[in-house]
């Protein structure tokens, strides 16, 4: 029996869902769920009949995974520096979505106001346009406007130095 | 028809004067960024999914906060190359204001952008480097075109108004008893020009002189004047840094010969304390730099003597907080909007309940005296240099004392109670007669209503 979660519950039903009994702690995680809460005075009693929230099920489930994980694993520091190395389990927690889950999550997230999944998966994407190249980009994320012929040579010239700076300084890279 | 006429841009249409052509043209956004509002007045040209793909599931402020910031120059040139969205994003000079700082800090050579300043220094260019020169349709961000909206606008369009007191051949009882003791703000015009520092202190002057020491900044990196006066000449932001030095004294003493506290504010109870809180500085900055609403710590007064360029000042009593001002119950925190020109555009317009404000333009020579506990707030129409000191007088230390009684660390109010004992008994006796005469708390204090409250000791 893990004891940060103090057994008390709060029923939601998400889109296309059953009813989930939420902790109250995971509860705390999802702000707009907490301002509603507050709202409407249920802040200690339990509510007779869940509360619908818009989100699909599928995605609520992510969240609600994540906030588990995160509430039974705290971080060690809050630094924003820090941010930008996930957790093995975090990379893992966003790597084993498909894209469109992924962003869907993100929506969920942001809907939701939980900022430390926010962040998690933002940096995610972040991390992962860093390591690709732009035609890598462009078929992973279906971007199909590109420049004119003209303008790519022009951006492209544009930082031409840089980038010859760049793969000088690596080297064999 | 009007709809037709709506989705041509402003230059091509043909009920829009030329004058007006000219100016919005110089507004508009360089690389062709409209407002959201804007999609649902043109053509389907919205190209947001196609360029940006998947990505377009992420709001702006996620992809600018939370993907490009944490990017290395490489990075953001490799995905300002992806497509025309990502360019844009990619061309936001706030991003290479950050790179800049991170890598290189307070040494900025600085040319007209923060891009140019930092390609230049990575890639040693002597020159500018070459612009692609992109503009692109159908890109409707809010977040993109506030960016460059904020960072470009024209100050002065909010200096109109001028209704405070100005005046010239002003005796020091004068000053005491018309504006001083009644907690007025005052521009006095013929004291400034007197200073040394009024005809010397042109830019060419302060380089030569000055220009290798380093100062203050509101960004917590000392910059040389020099660097930083190339800076404030050249720099179009919404949030400048801004040069704000209350050690200038010690790391410049000679310019203290170059200018003297005028004679309205010589007596400064704080001087008699060994080690008192800061209390001068000198200021330069560029357009749209500046202060955002505050009250003077301690309930001290302020003068400013502006040297060169234009300020535009905004005030409120102290029992009147600016609209979009949110004190804490002790005042010693505000929430404000983050900039001032934030707060023009979104509050100058509004009328404020209680009472409008006192608002005018400071030019050169102009000197601002600021009553104990205003509210004020102050934004750069130009590159501006200016002097200013926080002191305590007789009309204004009964509230210091008090004050200073309230707050949490009371080794200030200790200390100054001890040397208004040793320095000045009889005024010391005085406040502390009158302390124990008053029945209630600091709100008595502040709530005088009836205005038959003496605040002047009188003596």
């Amino acid at each position: 029996m893990d004891s940060k979660f103090s057994g008390k519950t709060v029923p939601l039903q998400p889109i296309n869902s059953d009813v989930i009994k939420v902790p109250r702690e995971v509860i705390a995680m999802m702000q707009t769920i907490c301002t509603m809460l507050k709202d409407l005075g249920l802040e200690d009693t339990e509510p007779d009949n869940a509360i619908p929230v818009q989100v699909k099920g599928e995605d609520f489930a992510k969240v609600l995974e994540y906030c588990k994980h995160y509430i039974e694993n705290p971080p060690a520091s809050t630094d924003e520096k820090k941010k930008l190395e996930p957790s093995d389990w975090d990379k893992k927690f966003c790597d084993d979505m498909s894209q469109q889950t992924l962003f869907s999550v993100i929506l969920a997230a942001n809907f939701l106001d939980v900022k430390p999944l926010l962040d998690c998966t933002c940096l995610h994407i972040a991390l992962k346009l860093k390591s690709m190249t732009p035609e890598e980009i462009r078929k992973e994320y279906n971007i199909t406007k590109e420049f004119t012929p003209e303008e790519e040579e022009k951006a492209r010239k544009e930082f031409e130095e840089m980038i010859l700076q760049t793969t000088s300084k690596q080297g064999t890279a | 028809r009007f709809l037709e006429r709506m989705s041509k841009r402003p230059h091509e249409r043909e009920d829009v004067s030329a004058e007006k052509k000219r100016k919005m043209e110089s507004a508009a956004n360089p690389y062709g960024v409209k407002p959201i509002g804007n999609k649902y007045l043109g053509g389907n040209d919205d190209c947001r999914e196609s360029s940006l793909g998947l990505l377009s599931l992420m709001r702006d402020e996620w992809l600018l906060e939370a993907v490009f910031e944490d990017l290395s120059a490489e990075e953001i040139i490799v995905l300002s190359s992806v497509s025309k969205y990502l360019y844009i994003f990619a061309q936001n000079d706030l991003l290479w204001k950050e790179l800049f700082l991170c890598e290189y800090g307070c040494d900025f050579d600085f040319k007209t952008s923060w891009k140019e300043t930092y390609i230049r220094k990575k890639t040693g260019r002597t020159e500018a480097p070459p612009s692609a020169g992109i503009r692109a349709t159908g890109i409707y961000s809010d977040i993109l075109y506030n960016s460059y909206y904020c960072s470009t606008i024209d100050p002065s369009r909010w200096a109109k108004i001028d209704n405070v007191q100005r005046r010239s051949n002003l005796s020091v009882e004068e000053f005491i008893e018309q504006y001083e003791s009644k907690g007025i703000p005052v521009v006095i015009e013929d004291v400034v020009q007197k200073w040394p520092a009024f005809q010397k202190w042109t830019d060419e002057y302060l380089k030569e002189k000055y220009g290798h020491i380093k100062f203050k900044t509101d960004k917590q990196i000392d910059v040389a004047l020099s660097n930083y006066i190339q800076y404030s000449n050249l720099v179009v932001e919404e949030r400048p840094i801004y040069l704000f030095d209350n050690e200038f004294g010690e790391r410049a003493p000679e310019m203290l010969d170059e200018y003297f506290v005028p004679p309205y504010f010589k007596q400064d109870f704080f001087e008699m304390l060994d080690d008192r809180p800061s209390f001068r500085w000198i200021l330069v900055g560029p357009p749209r730099a500046g202060a955002t609403f505050h009250k003077d710590p301690n309930w001290t007064s302020a003068w400013n003597g502006l040297i060169r360029g234009h300020k535009k000042w905004i005030m409120w009593p102290p029992d009147v907080p600016p609209l979009g001002v949110i004190p804490s119950a002790d005042e010693l925190e505000v929430t404000v909007p983050a900039t001032m020109v934030q707060w023009f555009n979104d509050f100058y317009k509004k009328k404020h309940p209680v009472q409008a404000p006192i608002e005018f333009v400071q030019k050169p020579g102009d000197l601002v005296f600021i009553p104990s506990g205003w509210w004020h707030s102050v934004i750069n129409l130009d590159h501006t240099v200016a002097l200013t000191q926080n002191y305590v007088s007789l009309a204004n230390l009964k509230k210091v004392h008090r004050f200073l009684k309230t707050k949490k660390d009371l080794s200030l109010s200790v200390r100054f109670t001890e040397a208004l004992r040793q320095n000045k008994p009889e005024l010391l006796a005085q406040l502390l007669e009158e302390t124990n005469d008053l029945e209630g708390g600091w709100e008595n204090l502040v709530d005088d209503e009836d205005g038959d409250d003496d605040w002047c000791l009188g003596l």
